[in-house]
């Protein structure tokens, strides 16, 4: 597993971030100031270092200098509240990773320490020798699921046939992958973003719960899943200590598994597709899986409109007046879906409520665009 | 040429001196301009009064009617009451407060011209960026944003204006490099550019913004100065810088405010794929 090396003279900061990058699996170490870092560093090696910048003794910057000085490359994150820009340009010319200020959103942090390590990794060229072959943990895709293709659930089994098996118990409709290593699911976990893993409870020489850490960390809005052999002991308290939502028996009984997917997949789609008219659909989830409606009313969008291209349309009407409206996911949403359509030649009709209209009209690059009030004055108009 | 320190610290003397005796030659805000302003505090304001105003000035009423022309799908505004009630009141404030700036970055003199030139363009790209930014972080005023980002660089012309002085008053051409110019616009401007806000009776969180947009504050985040110090670094870093400058700087205010601010990198890096065409038909 990488070590994570905390230096901060604050025990709390120590303690908490201590605790939540040993939830994902990964070793911490600790050291109050710059001198108990350096004489650290001098006997142990480790993969990253999360360094407050004022500290009593030594302070950061100093310690990095010295770190530096003997040949010492090891990435740092700077985590602190210094927001001076002479002492953060200061240390960004002895070389860091990136620059988090205190407070700051956990996921945020386990999301920059994932993307450090990748650099790393890449940088040395080790990534095996750093991390443990059966989870490493590598880099989500900057920004959250950016452009990763949304696929159902995904299935991690050492034994190739559990995912075929899986597959024949479920409707046609919903989509899987299967992973019969550790570190091919980690890869797929990069690449694509899924709303449920189910991971076996005994794969050899890995550790399930470990490895369910590390793909939450890529996979922050899908619901984690145990696989175990039916017996007669009850998992449920192991697999909730493990930290898994729910389990389900193998081998798999239909029912069974129609009863988990219900509970966990919502089968209605996010998009509705009618000729022309595409319309997002309501959002009643939990606020926590709104990135994962965005990311499917996303991949949705593009296929459709790929079709309508496709069929000779000459315009688009996109319905999003049920559309959760959250700043910066919906600017994002509406800039790709116009840009989408405008790349296979096709004129997108937005369709909106008063909300959507100020927040598109507050943002320069969507200021222009018109919305309308109805898809029939979103017809009329583009007749 | 000068020794630029001793210039910077004799400029800033006068520049006290003059605001302290209220002698400093600041700029007043165009008569129509003022007039439309003071009109339009009014929560309540007499659209009829507003459009008579606008109509004694050529220069302003074509402008509206322009920026009506290009925010409406409706084609062109065929009157300036058309126009007024197409823009909005708070546009039309941004708008006035948008030419009247620009007017200051003119200059007699070709070089220092073309020098002014280059802050404005650097000037309007921090201000639509702080307005875009300030809209995806969800900070209560984005208007206010856009008038900090507008205004943050403001008393650069004046103090060019001043150095045009000292120039006239030596009678020597070239006496000063283009880089030094700028360092000394760079580090006499901020008081200048405080007390040309407060003469304009730009809206408190405005002049507070040009005021504080040198170092971040984390006692409150999403501040209209943080916002501003963020969009100064992302503009210079994406070709929108003028003239010189400290890339190490500019990338840590970038670092920092990426964090201070909470900003999703994708979509910073999407509002950035347009801001040259934006820049140009800003406000």
């Amino acid at each position: 597993m990488p070590t994570v090396l905390i230096v901060d003279d604050s025990s709390s900061t120590r303690t908490i971030v201590g605790k939540a990058l040993r939830e994902i699996g990964f070793e911490v170490e600790q050291a109050e100031d710059g001198e108990q870092c350096l004489a650290f560093l001098e006997m142990t090696k480790v993969d990253l270092i999360l360094l407050e910048v004022t500290m009593p003794k030594m302070d950061g910057p100093t310690m990095l200098k010295h770190l530096r000085e003997r040949g010492d490359r090891t990435p740092v994150i700077i985590l602190t509240r210094e927001s001076k820009r002479s002492i953060v340009a200061g240390v960004m010319k002895l070389g860091i990773e990136d620059y988090m200020l205190k407070p700051f959103k956990p996921d945020d942090l386990k999301a920059k320490v994932f993307k450090a390590l990748r650099v790393s990794e890449a940088a040395t060229g080790a990534a095996a020798a750093s991390v443990s072959a059966s989870a490493a943990p590598t880099a989500p895709a900057a920004g959250g699921a950016g452009n990763r293709p949304s696929v159902d659930i995904m299935v991690v089994d050492d034994m190739d046939n559990v995912h075929k098996k899986f597959r024949q118990a479920i409707a046609a409709h919903v989509t899987v992958l299967g992973s019969v290593r550790a570190d091919e699911a980690v890869t797929q976990c990069k690449e694509a973003v899924f709303r449920i893993v189910l991971i076996d409870m005994v794969i050899p020489g890995i550790n399930s719960a470990a490895l369910m850490n590390q793909l939450r960390a890529l996979q922050p809005h899908a619901t984690f899943v145990a696989l175990v052999l039916r017996s007669t002991c009850d998992p449920r308290a192991e697999v909730t200590a493990a930290g898994f939502a729910d389990f389900l028996y193998k081998p798999f009984d239909p029912a069974a598994t129609a009863e988990l997917l219900g509970r966990h997949l919502e089968i209605r789609d996010v998009l509705e597709v009618d000729g022309d008219l595409l319309t997002a659909t309501a959002f009643d989830g939990k606020e926590d899986k709104l990135d994962r409606y965005y990311d499917k009313l996303k991949g949705l969008v593009k296929k459709a409109v790929e079709q309508l291209a496709s069929a000779c349309y000459d315009d688009v009407i996109l319905d999003l007046r049920r559309l959760p409206v959250r700043a910066q996911k919906t600017i994002r949403f509406v800039i790709d879906a116009v840009k989408e359509a405008k790349l296979l030649g096709l004129s997108l009709r937005l369709v909106g409520g008063a909300e959507l209209a100020g927040l598109l009209k507050r943002v320069t690059e969507t200021a222009e665009l018109p919305l309308h009030t109805s898809p029939d004055q979103a017809r009329s108009l583009a007749a | 040429m000068i020794a630029v320190e001793k210039l910077i610290v004799q400029l800033e003397q006068i520049i006290r001196n003059r605001i302290a005796s209220d002698r400093l030659a600041v700029p007043a805000l165009p008569a129509t301009a003022t007039r439309c302003i003071t009109l339009l505090k009014d929560p309540d304001v007499d659209i009829k009064r507003l459009i008579a105003l606008l109509e004694t000035d050529p220069v302003y009423a074509a402008l509206v009617v322009r920026a009506a022309s290009t925010v409406s799908a409706g084609g062109a505004a065929r009157s300036i009451e058309q126009a007024v009630l197409r823009v909005g009141t708070d546009a039309l404030r941004t708008l006035l407060l948008h030419a009247s700036a620009r007017s200051l970055f003119e200059s007699p003199d070709s070089t220092i011209r073309h020098r002014l030139a280059q802050v404005w363009r650097h000037t309007v790209a921090v201000a639509v960026l702080a307005r875009d930014v300030a809209a995806l972080i969800g900070a209560t005023d984005v208007e206010v944003c856009y008038l900090a980002g507008l205004f943050h660089d403001i008393g650069k012309p004046i103090v060019a204006g001043l150095l045009l002085e000292v120039e006239r008053d030596s009678g020597k051409r070239d006496w000063i490099s283009g880089d030094d110019w700028s360092r000394v616009v760079d580090t006499c401007h901020r008081s200048i550019g405080v007390a040309l806000a407060e003469k304009w009776a730009l809206p408190p969180e405005v002049v507070v913004g040009v005021r504080d947009c040198v170092e971040y504050d984390d006692a409150d985040r999403q501040s209209a100065a943080n916002v501003v110090i963020y969009c100064n670094g992302l503009a210079k870093i994406n070709g929108f810088a003028a003239g010189a400058f400290d890339a190490e700087d500019a990338r840590a205010v970038v670092l920092i405010g990426r964090s201070m601010l909470d900003v999703d990198d994708a979509v910073v890096e999407r509002l950035m794929s347009r801001i040259k065409d934006r820049t140009e038909v800003a406000p």
